[in-house]
């Protein structure tokens, strides 16, 4: 009997063994593998797959894929039950769907329907409670685990991206990409939304460094006492000339003080002559000592030393205390003192205030990993390693925390030429081809080429006159581009991009593949539609839109006649009143609006800024306008 | 091989390894082998003689007193080692020649180097292969071109005497940062610095880390460390160093040949050579991390680790995170990451005639080119733009309230056509080495914002001005901008590592054209006290500052001195002008350079003895003092004029060696020295203070101040009047009242006055020294005497350099005017 036990034991192993080698990289298709979770016996970790429709398991122990559980499509968040016998992932395709899946069945179980665009998904097992953020709706899902049902939404800023529960579970912080304000306003943030679980009510809506936008992922310290989140600063009070010392956008983790519910600090990942473009995924490791930042944008694993920097900080307070001292003594009049010494301060010294805007603040407490893949997106950690995952290549990075050497495991056939399609994409994101890797593409165009809430003073139409990002959907289907038409065409805006904003001398071939990403760019259903279908209340507006001869201007397949008009009142800082005719497909995602994105909706758009409308419209007519613009 | 001797192997295997790893690692243990040396094989180097000259930079071309003098060696050679066989090719040589800097193309086979060949004047670049199958001259001209290296997109950067100027404080030439392309051809120039930019490398961001030596307002002897600029010369910015606080622990050094290092991209190794640098920049491996900054003493290693650092070594480069190579006199030298040395080769003490010594060991290995850095160059543009985000920003000006400061005023940091001497004089009193020229002003605005346009390739620093004109706050620093260039800052002496903070609008300035500067009326660009300054106290001051009632001890008149005017010394011996002195301190509170705190602006504001000036008076003063408060307007002043002119740094006793002052020196021993100790001697003699940092020493408690009140007093710059002998002080003080004297010097016994007539033989003698120095300066001329004529040195260079033409007589040559067209052709000379 021990015999044909222990023979069935090793026939089992065997099996085991030999399904665990049979599996092959995907081949033929992008899996881009981004959101990622880890069993609490830190044996497996699932892994979603942003564009192949499964999920990985990747098993700890044998440091090896095992096998890819099929899902009806592509998968964004990710995240087990409390026993881990369920998982539940975001649909990518359908973007209102949580594939439900038995692991003990090995099947699919069901799915809920939830809002729209989900992009993350977090679970609180101590209020049977499972979180989706919900991107295109600006809200968040709360699904009862008990009955798999939708039982709430709770609205927040714009974009909510991530999520993360408090170790009490008390608290759920949402981190929001954009920001949703007029971009004159003087303090421009995306906010940290703050909810109360059990009252499922926003209680703060925290606001980060002005400039504060692209928010990836947030975290609470295991203590609970801190919550983290990545971002950028954009420095978008001074133009565009340079890209050192960090004049464009410069790269950051926001500390959110709990128990206050205020900013605590921001400190900026960049050194001083290396940028850290585009920070996304955030983990701390179990014992809480170090804080982990997948840079996307570099393809790096950044290990910080979280009491140093904590450590760090405070210090930095002394020395604002003591820099305040020295100011008040009196200046030396004397010429015989005018040269002593007058600062008790080195100028080296970092002031509490001056934080926000420090680089190389991390350098002494941080270490840089260069990953071997390019785009790494989320974090897990175990005791002695850290796993990333790699979108572009189509893997996993498993970075040892002694060695700091890489195992690089695919689940996509890494070496596969990329398409230029990818290849162009990759390179949008890829930090790698700016001076000093400051910024991507993607900086100030998340979201897929989309926008980042935010006016920018490029030098290409003089100096002075800064104008909002407008996304790249349909560029070079709509020319001439930029705002301002300055530019002929999207495939000249590519070249000059990389040149006077990444001072970047790009090949063609470079040019060339990114044209092809920018032109592969679809629209987003608009979450106003309703059953893919414009509502009732859009269709009147469409007869409005018509009736009121928008569609002189705003005509064609792309709602634009690609002409340029000079447009009623001049802007604070414009130097011209002539605007290309913007394409209106995704106007629902582009606030704010108008060339210097003066208005936070398109209410203002047509009632303070009477676009378009010079003549006396009706309330109702006035929704129904824009509610059918926003289903386009 | 059988089995056996398999088992054998197997056997002893561990054991092979295991000697083999010890043998072969550079670990900390401090064993050393060059077998372990994996990345090369071959190393190239040159060897030459020691120079005679004992600073870093003099080592080509000649002395400006003597153009037969040079400074290079003769004999030298470029070879080419294995280090695993010691192997030595010598691929050239030549017993008249020089050879220097090799450097190896990305590719590990082509060799560019620096080489003067026998006979000729001039070091030109080269190029060769490893084998030196061929030797192929890239550049050409009477200018010396070294130090080159390989730009990621083959053309060559290089440091080059085309710049056309003078060391500030020395008798050698400049040689500053060029690029050519890989022939030779198209070269322009990068740095507009007027003092020697040295050894560039391509850091691994395209960026090229170089050595920058300025003194700007600070002092010649401390600021030569590590700067960065993009590969087309704009972004012109500080990598490591610059303030003095940074080398206050391990005193001030020259940072130079900095290069990356292959295990990093933000560590850098250098030589730190001490003091003011020493001959071919001997010196101990440092390596410094950038992630901190350029003010983080932290981020600087000794690699030796020991306290004395060892021995210093030449031209060290990393070979692994383990191992660097240097050489020291005739040996190669590697050095671990202890601090441990072992030393791999040495030449034949014989080698080509001896005395030869190992330079730029560079090992012979392909590496990867760095990313080419984008140039926003536009060639069009005779200018670049400057946008200032907020003066109000940065280190030091706290406590300014918005709304102080509405002006920057711009000045240009002058190259010198020639120099003679490590000192200050005859420009200024022991302060700075070079004069400024007032450019104009910007406006700024109310948010503390400025948007202008500058001339391209131009030295310039700025100093922010309050409504009455005053300086808040000065750079000391220079910048530039390149053809096209758009470069921002933040604000004054702002952090390096402060990225710039949103105020919630964009800066006022940015929403106007940027502005030129706009000059200033009734101020001539170049001021020159003589000229200028003078007239002003001779209106306002002289009536009771002149030799007959000589209130409170000053003279304001503008008699000459051995060197200077009386005026000129006294305004700055007694601390009446805050000038910036010679002193190595960067940052200043506001105010403290310049006419603010001024002792001379704050008499004339508090109505000092009634004096009431004009406004246009007043500013005259403050634009002297803000310029840095120079004695001549132009640099023909250099080396002429002057009673004990210094001849690099020893002092001409010509005027002295004849009998009148033979018989002087006697009476002044006699009847002086008994009250006035040491502190008198000749008119050529520096009256026991330092002859180049007399103010910076009492000002810095090196010197008593007592005693050098007491000196100035008694000072050689006082005492003699060369206009009118027989109102110098030397005479009047000993003489009695009665004789029109001011009778302070008695003597002993009875308490008369020393001479109570002009005819006692003591005072004759005394009158017949001074009458025969003023004779003599009558006879040399200073700058501002009529029928001044300029040096002929003076005239060699400007002729050099096709300021003057050939037909011109050196006795027609206007100085002022002929400096000025230098200033302005020297800065688009080699421009883009």
């Amino acid at each position: 009997m021990r015999l044909i036990k222990s023979s069935l034991i090793l026939f089992l192993g065997i099996l085991v063994l030999s399904l665990t080698s049979a599996f092959e990289p995907i081949k033929n298709q992008y899996v881009s593998p981004e959101h990622i979770y880890i069993t609490k016996d830190n044996g497996t970790i699932y892994i979603g797959l942003s564009t192949f429709s499964g999920v990985a398991v990747f098993d700890i122990a044998n440091e090896k894929i095992t096998r890819i559980i099929s899902m009806p499509g592509a998968v964004s968040g990710v995240v087990l039950d409390e026993k881990e016998n369920i998982l539940y992932a975001g649909s990518r395709n359908n973007r209102d769907q949580i594939y439900v899946y038995d692991l003990i069945n090995g099947k699919e179980e069901a799915s809920i329907s939830i809002a729209y665009g989900i992009e993350e998904l977090v679970i609180s097992n101590n209020n049977r409670l499972l979180f989706a953020a919900n991107k295109f709706t600006n809200n968040i899902s709360v699904i009862d685990l008990e009955n798999q049902k939708e039982i709430s939404r709770i609205e927040v800023v714009r974009e909510p991206v991530a999520l993360s529960v408090s170790p009490d579970e008390k608290m759920l912080a949402v981190a929001n990409l954009l920001p949703v304000q007029s971009a004159m306003d003087k303090y421009i943030s995306a906010n940290v939304s703050l909810i109360e679980i059990e009252n499922r009510t926003v209680v703060k809506n925290v606001v980060l460094p002005n400039g504060s936008f692209a928010l990836k992922d947030i975290l609470f310290s295991n203590d609970g006492k801190f919550i983290y989140v990545t971002h950028l600063i954009g420095r978008f009070n001074v133009l565009t000339s340079q890209i050192e010392k960090g004049w464009i956008n410069t790269n950051a983790i926001s500390i959110i003080d709990v128990k206050t519910q205020e900013l605590y600090t921001t400190v900026l990942l960049d050194d001083i002559y290396k940028g850290a473009a585009n920070p996304c995924g955030l983990e701390i490791s179990e014992d809480n000592k170090q804080l982990f930042v997948a840079v996307s944008g570099t393809h790096e694993l950044f290990v910080i030393d979280r009491e140093a920097m904590h450590s760090k900080i405070e210090k930095s307070k002394e020395n604002s205390k003591i820099s305040q001292s020295v100011e008040e003594v009196s200046v030396a009049k004397e010429n015989v003192k005018v040269f002593q010494k007058f600062s008790a301060i080195k100028q080296m010294e970092v002031l509490f205030e001056d934080i926000p805007n420090e680089l190389g603040f991390l350098a002494s407490v941080r270490k840089r990993v260069q990953l071997t893949g390019k785009g790494p997106s989320r974090i897990i950690s175990t005791k002695n390693k850290v796993y990333v995952t790699s979108y572009f290549s189509d893997g996993v990075e498993c970075v040892d925390l002694n060695s700091f050497e890489i195992q690089f495991i695919p689940i996509g056939n890494k070496d596969v030429l990329l398409s230029e399609v990818r290849f162009g994409e990759l390179l949008f994101h890829d930090a790698g081809n700016c001076f000093q890797h400051w910024q991507s593409c993607a900086s100030c165009h998340p979201g897929n080429g989309r926008v980042d809430g935010l006016n920018w003073d490029l030098l290409n139409d003089g100096i002075g006159n800064p104008k909002n990002t407008k996304s790249l959907l349909y560029s070079h289907a709509t020319p001439p581009t930029m705002i301002s038409g300055i530019r002929e065409d999207g495939e000249t805006c590519v070249r000059a991009g990389f040149k006077y904003i990444q001072f970047f001398d790009a090949s063609e071939e470079y040019s060339k593949a990114v044209d092809s990403y920018l032109k592969s760019l679809r629209p987003v259903p608009s979450p106003y539609l309703t059953n893919g279908e414009l509502s009732s209340s859009a269709k009147k507006g469409k007869l409005v839109f018509e009736e009121r001869k928008c569609n002189q201007c705003h005509s064609g397949n792309y709602y634009t006649d690609l002409q340029k008009y000079e447009m009623g009142v001049k802007g604070r800082y414009d130097k011209q009143n002539v605007w290309d005719t913007p394409t209106l497909i995704e106007v629902w995602r582009t606030a704010p609006y108008l060339h210097n994105g003066e208005y936070e909706d398109l209410d203002g758009v047509f009632k303070q800024g009477k676009h378009g409308l010079q003549e006396f419209v009706s309330d109702i007519d006035l929704k129904n306008l824009t509610e059918y613009l926003l289903s386009l | 091989m059988n089995s056996l001797h398999h088992k054998i192997l197997y056997l002893f295997l561990p054991l092979i390894l295991l000697l083999y790893s010890c043998e072969n690692s550079a670990s900390d243990t401090g064993v050393i082998s060059k077998l372990s040396i994996t990345e090369f094989d071959e190393v190239v180097f040159v060897t030459r003689k020691m120079p005679k000259d004992g600073h870093w930079y003099a080592n080509f071309g000649y002395y400006a007193w003597d153009q037969n003098n040079k400074l290079f060696e003769e004999g030298s050679s470029l070879c080419k080692l294995n280090i695993k066989t010691d192997k030595l090719e010598v691929l050239f040589k030549d017993d008249k020649g020089t050879f220097r800097d090799p450097q190896l193309h990305y590719d590990g086979k082509k060799i560019l180097f620096s080489y003067r060949k026998g006979g000729e004047e001039h070091f030109h670049l080269y190029e060769t292969d490893t084998e030196g199958s061929f030797l192929k001259q890239l550049t050409s001209g009477s200018f010396s071109d070294i130090e080159p290296t390989y730009l990621p997109d083959d053309d060559i950067i290089f440091v080059s005497t085309r710049c056309d100027c003078w060391v500030n404080c020395w008798s050698t030439q400049v040689a500053t940062l060029h690029r050519c392309k890989s022939d030779g051809s198209e070269i322009i120039k990068l740095s507009s610095n007027i003092e020697h930019d040295n050894t560039p490398w391509v850091l691994s961001n395209g960026q090229i880390a170089y050595t920058r030596w300025e003194y700007v307002d600070r002092s010649q002897v401390h600021f030569h460390h590590l700067w960065v600029m993009n590969p087309d010369g704009s972004r012109q910015t500080v990598l490591y160093g610059n303030q003095t606080s940074v080398f206050e622990n391990p005193g001030s050094c020259l940072l130079i040949d900095a290069k990356p290092v292959p295990w990093s991209n933000d560590t850098i190794l250098a030589t730190y050579s001490p003091g003011h640098g020493q001959r071919e920049h001997a010196g101990y491996p440092v390596l410094i991390s950038l992630s901190n900054g350029p003010d983080d003493l932290e981020a600087m290693k000794f690699v030796n680790k020991k306290k004395d650092k060892g021995e210093k070594v030449y031209d060290p480069v990393a070979i692994n995170r383990d191992l660097l190579m240097a050489s020291r006199e005739r040996a190669l030298v590697l050095i671990n990451n202890v601090g441990v040395e072992k030393s791999i080769f040495k030449l034949p003490k014989d080698f080509i005639g001896g005395k030869q010594i190992i330079f730029e060991p560079r090992p012979v290995v392909a590496r990867k080119r760095e990313p080419i850095v984008s140039s926003h160059l536009n060639a069009e543009k005779e200018y670049g733009t400057v946008i200032l985000q907020n003066v109000y920003e940065g280190r030091n000006m706290s406590g300014i309230e918005k709304g102080t400061i509405s002006d920057i005023l711009v000045l240009e940091t002058l190259r010198k056509p020639v120099n003679f001497t490590g000192g200050n004089e005859p420009l200024s009193y022991t302060g700075s080495f070079t004069m400024e020229k007032i450019i104009g002003k910007i406006p700024v605005h109310e948010d503390g914002s400025a948007h202008f346009n500058l001339p391209a390739n131009t030295p310039f620093l700025f100093i922010a001005l309050d409504e009455k004109g005053s300086a808040v706050q000065k750079m000391k620093s220079f910048t530039s901008v390149v053809p096209g260039e758009v470069v921002s800052c933040i604000g004054c002496h702002e952090k390096r590592s402060l990225a710039p903070t949103n105020y919630g609008q964009i800066p006022i300035a940015m929403t106007k054209d940027a502005v030129f500067p706009e000059p200033i009326k009734n101020i001539p660009s170049v001021i020159d006290f003589p000229r200028d300054i003078q007239p002003i106290l001779d209106r306002n001051c002289v009536g009771c500052h002149n030799p007959e009632k000589r209130k409170g001890g000053i003279l304001l008149t503008g008699d000459r001195g051995p060197v200077y005017s009386h005026s000129y010394f006294n305004l700055m011996a007694h601390f009446q002008v805050n000038d910036g002195l010679n002193h190595p301190y960067p940052l200043n509170k506001p105010g403290m350079v310049g006419d603010m705190y001024s002792k001379i602006i704050k008499k004339i504001e508090s109505g000092h003895g009634n004096v009431d000036l004009e406004e246009d008076e007043i500013q005259m003063i403050r634009y002297w003092i803000n310029s840095g408060a120079l004695y001549s307007g132009t640099y023909a002043a250099l080396g002429t004029g002057i009673l004990g002119l210094m001849t690099n740094n020893d002092p001409d006793q010509t005027p002295v060696e004849n009998k009148e002052w033979k018989k002087a020196t006697s009476v002044i021993k006699q009847n002086c020295r008994s009250c006035h100790n040491e502190l008198m001697k000749d008119i050529v003699s520096e009256d026991n203070l330092t002859w180049w940092r007399s103010r910076v020493d009492v000002s810095s408690g090196n010197t008593d101040v007592k005693r050098y009140k007491e000196a100035i007093r008694f000072s050689r710059h006082i005492i003699y009047n060369l206009n009118q002998p027989e109102k110098s002080t030397l005479l009047l003080a000993p003489l009695a009242k009665e004789a029109g004297g001011y009778g302070l010097c008695k003597t002993g016994k009875t308490n008369s006055s020393v001479f109570k007539t002009t005819l006692d033989k003591d005072y004759v003698v005394l009158l017949n020294a001074v009458t025969n120095s003023s004779e003599y300066l009558n006879s040399i001329k200073r700058f501002d005497m009529d029928g001044f004529v300029v040096r002929p040195d003076y005239f060699r260079e400007m002729k050099k350099y096709g300021i003057i033409d050939e037909n011109t007589l050196i006795k027609d040559v206007n100085p002022y005017k002929t400096d000025s067209i230098y200033w302005s052709e020297g800065n688009k000379k080699y421009n883009n």
